[in-house]
């Protein structure tokens, strides 16, 4: 036998020695995902790709007749023009006109900077409030679908800290023995469990 | 970005497409959908408005896990949660469902004309995006569901049938 089920994975099985493995290699990649966060900062902060709102306020005069593409939330209506925020940062924008917005809406902007904090844009792209809600919330039926799905087919195992699949026959694939596919032998009984799973916690008669 | 639900689906019907030509096994399905969700885990701290900044003078963002090597490096983490036996294919059901999930956010809309460096740390080249959708639009969430539900539904007479 190559590899062993959990069915019989026990206490001389999987863990402690694999377990330990297993966590070095979580905490390897917590920080590889830290160095993606730090590089991914280091490389493309104020670029044109993540252009820095409030460095742009400070430096304002410096900036002026710069090309940027900046996420905004309008703040204000005034003397018909549409108050863009960013941060700290504000720019009466000529465009997308008071009309068509709302505050709060979400407006993506490509444009220069002009004096007095003027933003003349060229192009623009409005998501109202209730828009962006509506991702949100759908979003979270999203998550809930994806962690439904994946909990009929797979469960806790307690003792090794791991998820399992439900499915009775955990080792078909690796003997051979069945394809395991769209048979749906394994979904009709959910609450099946490995057989013997348990047996190291003394809780089987 | 594409709402969740829809990287969800997507994901779903790559996932069962698989299955059906018999090169998953049908308990990765729902895996390659959870790897579908990984990318936008960093919206969280979008939310909390602390995705993007500088701490003791180190800039950071969020944005770098919404990367290929952040689907790499997530999917990894996924994959060491499964029983040992399952990791290998968890890994590649996982980044199937990342990388399905960067390659619909590559169409969103944006005013520049380019994606984001989604292929980072491999270079910093934005993609060119045809900006076919928004994130907060309604209709690829319909497309999805046209393409889900009735793949869902087929599956589920296959299922009962057998």
């Amino acid at each position: 036998v190559r590899e062993r089920a959990p069915a019989r994975a026990g206490p001389s099985g999987e863990h402690p020695p694999s377990g330990r493995a297993r966590l070095l290699a979580g905490l390897a990649l917590a920080v590889v995902c830290l160095g993606l966060v730090v590089g991914y900062g280091l490389q493309f902060n104020g670029t044109t790709a993540y252009p820095n709102a409030t460095a742009i306020d400070a430096n304002y005069d410096q900036r002026v007749g710069d090309r940027v593409h900046l996420w905004t939330t309008v703040v204000d209506e005034r003397d018909g023009w549409v108050v863009l925020g960013a941060d700290r940062l504000r720019l009466r924008a000529t465009a997308p006109p008071p009309s068509a917005v709302t505050p709060g809406d979400q407006v993506q902007v490509l444009g220069r900077l002009a004096p007095d904090r003027r933003f003349e844009t060229t192009a623009a792209h409005v998501q109202s409030s209730g828009r962006v809600t509506y991702m949100y919330g759908v979003s979270l039926v999203g998550g809930v679908v994806a962690a439904a799905a994946f909990l009929r087919r797979w469960r806790v195992d307690p003792t090794g800290w791991r998820f399992v699949p439900r499915e009775s026959r955990v080792d078909d694939r690796d003997t051979g023995a069945g394809e395991d596919t769209g048979g749906g032998d394994g979904t009709a009984t959910g609450d099946r469990v490995p057989a013997g799973d348990h047996g190291d916690t003394g809780r089987t008669p | 970005v594409t709402d969740v639900l829809t990287h969800v689906l997507v994901a779903y019907v790559l996932g069962a497409g698989a299955a059906e030509a018999g090169r998953l096994p049908e308990r990765f399905v729902p895996v390659v959908m959870v790897g579908a969700t990984a990318p936008d885990g960093m919206k969280l701290f979008v939310l909390l408005d602390v995705a993007v900044g500088t701490a003791r003078g180190v800039p950071y963002s969020a944005w770098g896990l919404h990367t290929v090597g952040g689907v790499l490096a997530l999917s990894g983490i996924g994959a060491l949660t499964v029983w040992r036996g399952d990791r290998a294919v968890a890994f590649g059901a996982l980044l199937a469902g990342g990388v399905s999930h960067l390659l619909l956010d590559v169409l969103v809309v944006r005013v520049d004309g380019v994606a984001p460096p989604y292929l980072f740390p491999v270079g910093g080249w934005l993609p060119p995006t045809p900006g076919l959708y928004a994130s907060s639009d309604a209709w690829p969430l319909a497309v999805a569901l046209c393409c889900a539900v009735p793949v869902w539904l087929y599956r589920r007479t296959d299922e009962s049938g057998a």
